[in-house]
């Protein structure tokens, strides 16, 4: 072959090549928006990881998407050298979310940080996010006074001094949400880190149990701590239920016993005459 | 002689290796790209749109979606023990933006002329406002259209909600003239739905999977998204936190957003009402009157369609 | 006994003539496309129809509700007027009792039409619920089949007796006279089961023939829709149905009088007769008209009023005065005469009074289903309004024709007279002349 077409074909396939590789990484790999939080819910530390990524202005949760955790382990102070210690993975679930659990043993008082990241995916974009944290005790009870319910919590750090002017939320499970409970939306917590909130309404329940959830949201130092407490003064109303009595609007095993008796008197008493006279046509059929 | 004839021997083993490198190299990398793709979820599947916890609407590969459904645990007839579903509709908020229509009619795969959802352009007299009401079943606990069923096919649970055996039903229609707020539908004819509809057993909770023809449909509060602790269609697609939708044995409803409201406050203090009280039905469905409205009546006329209640695919 | 021989040559069942068959054949005919349209309607649905959600009742109860108005004339002739001792009424007994019982069975046949899924009718026997009035609707009916059917049956014994022998000349059709006649003899046994029977029958038929059109009236009565919501219509459709039925037996006997010569039996007098208790019936009826329609009006409750503005003088007014006109008003003032009374004008504003009955029944179920308490709204532009479709009217037809082929092909077979009765007033007569003459 002549040398300026070998330059040629070796230009194309370079092209060819390049261009073919372009592809792979413009069309698949999509870059993941990620969130990491911690989340200690009653007592039980955990990362809570979520992705999503964005398409023609929609966002749609990253599902299946395998993440690699690492901890960060300070191997030298002074110099602030730190090592990634990989600790497991997680994988998200349909709405994009992951849940880690954390050993409580790999939690320090202060200056936690853990990494996540996105490696060998083939949908998405490698990336990382970290958390920095420090450790908080959330610990809620129930008193029962004489003026009614208080649900009472405290917020400390690992090392039992209180943290003051937090703000946590209390609220009551409900079906299909959280129900404020008290007056206020949320609750600062006083020099001991406490706050107290009084029940004043009646609370229902059918089973008489009211699941409380005592929150300290998304704070920047501690992350997110939640404690819940099981109350058992839910009052259940009195039910409307007709399905076991005898109503109009009730299946055919539940008929109102006038409804059953009356039309069935009728016709019970007129089918009997009616039976009566074809036996009178059959007395005319018979007589000699 | 020799150098040279070596050196052009090495020029060409060196050519012909960078070419084979190349040749390789691009091959390799085709053939990874060809398995990429055959092995991601592309483009090409089908989505689901679901809404988050946080409210956002998102969409989701149906290869992922898990059937949380567990129908062994309890009986469709008799529907929750120890629950009786209740909706607050807020007049104040709607702004006929139709969207709860739309995931209505989706969700159940209504392909008819007739919603089961609609949205009534309402104005009690000339001298007073006119305003947008939504209105569907209202699975009223003195249901006039139970109580004429003929066949037992239209049934009232424990849980409140008014449900339709497509299996049973005869098609007579007397339900359909008893109900004095017009939400019950007919099939006509042969339902035109989408494959889906018929994909798995039908069960009266789930009203339109499928659709009977022959058979009366009607707003069925959803009990295929309560087992899954999910709210009714209706409730999640509004833009506007119109619907809030609950258990009145907890006293509380919970409305689009997630914000729960004390049901009996709400009602007490906004000033609630029902449709057509005076008629004895007890419906489970409770209007707050608008007042305060956060849009002018106005508002709403964009998307006014008097002669149309369910999209065409043509026009989605 | 020239006379008993003529009688009886007079009043036996004949063969068709030549219109008769003509006529046969035109039934047949507009069956068959009934049976055509009713196919269709199965493998498309009641889509075929014009109803839709709002109008989602339409001609085919409107007719299912004449036909039961009209089963109430066997109650009406053959039990009423005999227990009341009215004797001039015997020679319609039998007619009023055959187009009672094909009636009764179209009335059946139209509401299955009407059925969505009309394959599940067993489930109303499998899952009836006795709180609801169409199950009290098809215990009723099905009871008032049977006792008009007993009715019809027991004064054909002896009649079908005499016919034994009459064509004894055909021995086949000789041979099922002599079965169904159950070997009636006439002796004095027989006639006291026969006679204690037929009272029974006429007593009990009563109670329930008012049973059978208050429950059809509960059908609408128990919803809460306007022109429906009325504690009046039991009785209102029971009057209604007195004179429908009269009607019908009017139309009826002109045309078997004519076809079968029977003017020496159906005569005169029972045109004139007849024509004084359709005078009677018609201002009952307009009177419980004039209850269901002006009270309501003096009070102008929202949708009452629209109700009966869109009847008064809205789109469906020229229907609603045409037949308070023609069907009710004008019939009593021509019947008033004696002219008015006689054979062919009775039999004219016979077909006035049933063609009038027939539309006052859709008047009664359309107008109110098209104003909805709520706005008609999110539907297309056709569902606002209802007129049956061609193959509505096709199927409609078709049950009118069922109906009149019931009667047709039953008197092919059954005397139009009763026989014997005749014969036994004949009797009785020339007793009296006799006992007058010894004076």
């Amino acid at each position: 072959m002549k040398n300026k077409t070998k330059i040629g074909l070796t230009i194309v396939l370079f092209f060819c090549l390049f261009g073919s590789q372009q592809n792979i990484f413009s069309q698949d790999l999509k870059p993941a928006i990620l969130d990491v939080q911690y989340l200690k819910s009653d007592g039980n530390p955990s990362l809570k990881i979520s992705a999503k990524y964005r398409e023609d202005r929609v966002f749609y949760p990253a599902t299946g998407l395998n993440f690699t955790i690492y901890k960060s382990i300070l191997l030298d102070e002074k110099d602030e050298l730190t090592e990634d210690s990989l600790i497991g993975s997680a994988t998200t679930d349909e709405a994009g979310l992951a849940l880690f659990n954390l050993q409580k043993n790999q939690i320090k008082s202060i200056g936690n940080t853990f990494i996540v990241r996105i490696e060998n995916s083939s949908v998405f974009e490698e990336d990382e996010e970290s958390v920095m944290f420090s450790d908080a005790k959330l610990s809620a009870s129930i008193e029962q006074e004489e003026d009614g319910n208080y649900i009472t919590a405290q917020l400390t750090d690992s090392e039992d001094n209180p943290l003051a002017e937090q703000s946590l939320n209390v609220s009551l499970k409900r079906l299909f949400g959280k129900m404020q409970v008290g007056e206020d939306e949320s609750y600062e917590t006083d020099e001991e880190g406490k706050i107290s909130v009084q029940i004043s309404d009646t609370l229902y329940s059918k089973s008489g149990k009211l699941n409380f959830e005592i929150k300290l949201d998304e704070n920047d130092d501690y992350g997110t701590i939640v404690d819940n407490l099981i109350g058992d003064f839910g009052v259940a109303m009195v039910s409307k239920d007709t399905f076991d009595k005898r109503t109009m609007w009730s299946p055919p095993s539940k008929t109102p016993l006038f409804a059953l008796i009356v039309p069935n008197l009728l016709l019970i008493g007129i089918w009997f005459t009616l039976v009566l006279l074809l036996v009178n046509l059959f007395k005319i059929y018979k007589s000699k | 002689m020799k150098d040279s004839n070596n050196q052009e021997q090495r020029r060409e083993f060196i050519r012909k290796g960078f070419k084979f490198g190349l040749v390789a190299t691009a091959g390799g990398v085709l053939l990874t790209k060809y398995l990429s793709t055959s092995a991601s979820a592309s483009e090409s599947e089908e989505m689901v749109e679901l809404m988050t916890t946080e409210g956002d609407l998102v969409k989701v590969p149906k290869s992922e979606l898990q059937e949380h459904h567990n129908a062994s645990a309890y009986n469709p007839r008799e529907g929750f023990a120890d629950k009786k579903f209740v909706m607050v509709v807020d007049l104040a908020k709607c702004k006929n933006a139709r969207k709860c229509q739309e995931a209505c009619n989706k969700g159940h795969y209504i392909t008819g002329e007739n919603a089961w959802l609609k949205i009534y352009k309402m104005q009690e007299s000339k001298e007073t406002s006119p305003y947008w009401m939504p209105t569907q079943c209202q699975h009223c606990d003195k249901p006039p259209c139970v109580k004429v069923c003929p066949v037992d096919a239209t049934f009232k649970r424990r849980d409140g909600i008014v449900l339709i055996d497509n299996e049973r039903c005869i098609g007579c229609r007397f339900c359909m003239a008893a109900c004095p707020y017009s939400v019950r539908v007919f099939n006509w004819e042969e339902p035109k739905q989408e494959e889906q509809a018929s994909a798995e057993p039908y069960t009266p909770d789930f009203c339109g999977k499928p659709s009977v023809k022959g058979t009366v449909d009607k707003c069925d509060f959803c009990p295929h998204q309560t087992i899954k602790g999910e709210m009714p269609f209706c409730v999640k697609a509004c833009p506007n936190d119109v619907f809030a939708f609950g258990d009145m044995y907890e006293d509380a409803v919970t409305n689009g957003s997630g914000t729960t409201f004390k049901l009996s406050e709400l009602l007490k203090e906004r000033g609630a009402h029902r449709l057509m009280e005076s008629l004895g039905t007890e419906p489970s469905v409770y209007y707050l009157p608008p007042v305060d409205r956060t849009d002018d009546f106005e508002v709403g006329l964009e998307n006014y369609t008097p002669y149309e209640s369910v999209k065409k695919d043509t026009e989605l | 006994m020239k006379d008993y021989d003529k009688i009886v040559q007079d009043l036996a069942p004949k063969k068709f003539g030549f219109w008769g068959k003509i006529w046969v054949t035109l039934l047949c005919v507009i069956a068959a496309f009934a049976m055509y349209a009713y196919y269709q309607q199965l493998s498309q649905g009641l889509v075929i129809t014009h109803m839709r959600d709002y109008s989602l009742w339409g001609v085919y109860i409107s007719n299912f509700v004449f036909f039961v108005a009209i089963s109430l004339v066997g109650s009406l002739v053959t039990a009423i007027l005999r227990l009341s001792g009215a004797n001039w009424a015997t020679p319609l007994t039998r007619i009023s009792e055959v187009i009672a019982v094909a009636a009764i069975v179209m009335a059946g046949l139209t509401i299955i039409i009407d059925m969505g899924r009309p394959e599940r009718f067993y489930n109303l026997f499998i899952h009836g619920r006795l709180q609801s009035p169409i199950i009290w609707d098809v215990l009723v009916i099905t009871t008032y089949l049977f006792i008009s059917l007993l009715l019809l049956f027991f004064p054909l014994l002896p009649d079908f007796s005499i016919l034994k022998k009459y064509f004894k000349d055909k021995p086949k059709l000789s041979n099922w006279y002599n079965r169904l006649s159950l070997k009636w003899k006439g002796d004095d046994r027989q006639v006291k089961i026969y006679n204690k029977s037929i009272y029974t029958l006429s007593v009990l038929i009563i109670p329930v023939a008012f049973g059978i059109h208050t429950v059809t009236a509960w059908l609408f009565a128990t919803t809460y829709r306007p022109g429906w919501d009325s504690s009046n219509f039991g009785p209102y459709f029971i009057a209604g149905a007195f004179v429908a039925g009269a009607g019908a037996v009017v139309s009826v006997m002109f045309v078997l009088r004519k076809a079968y010569h029977l003017e020496d039996y159906i005569t005169d007098f029972h045109f004139d007769k007849m024509g004084k208790l359709l005078v009677l019936l018609c201002l009952v009826y307009l009177y419980f008209n004039v209850n269901e329609y002006l009270v309501p009006a003096y009070k102008t409750t929202e949708e009452e009023a629209d109700h009966l503005k869109e009847l008064f003088v809205g789109d469906y007014a020229p229907m609603f005065w045409i037949v308070i006109v023609f069907g009710l008003i004008v019939p009593v003032i021509a019947l008033l005469f004696k002219k008015g009374r006689k054979p062919l004008p009775v039999f004219i504003i016979g077909l006035f009074v049933v063609v009038g009955a027939w539309w006052k029944r859709y008047l009664i179920v359309t107008p109110t289903l098209l104003h909805p308490f709520l706005p008609v709204e999110g539907v297309p532009k056709e569902w606002h309004h209802y007129f049956p479709t061609g193959l509505e009217w096709t199927i409609t037809i078709g049950t009118l024709s069922g109906a009149l082929l019931i009667i047709t092909l039953l008197f092919r077979y059954l005397p139009v007279i009763p026989i014997h009765e005749t014969i036994e007033e004949l009797e009785a007569k020339h007793q009296l002349k006799a006992q007058k003459n010894e004076k």
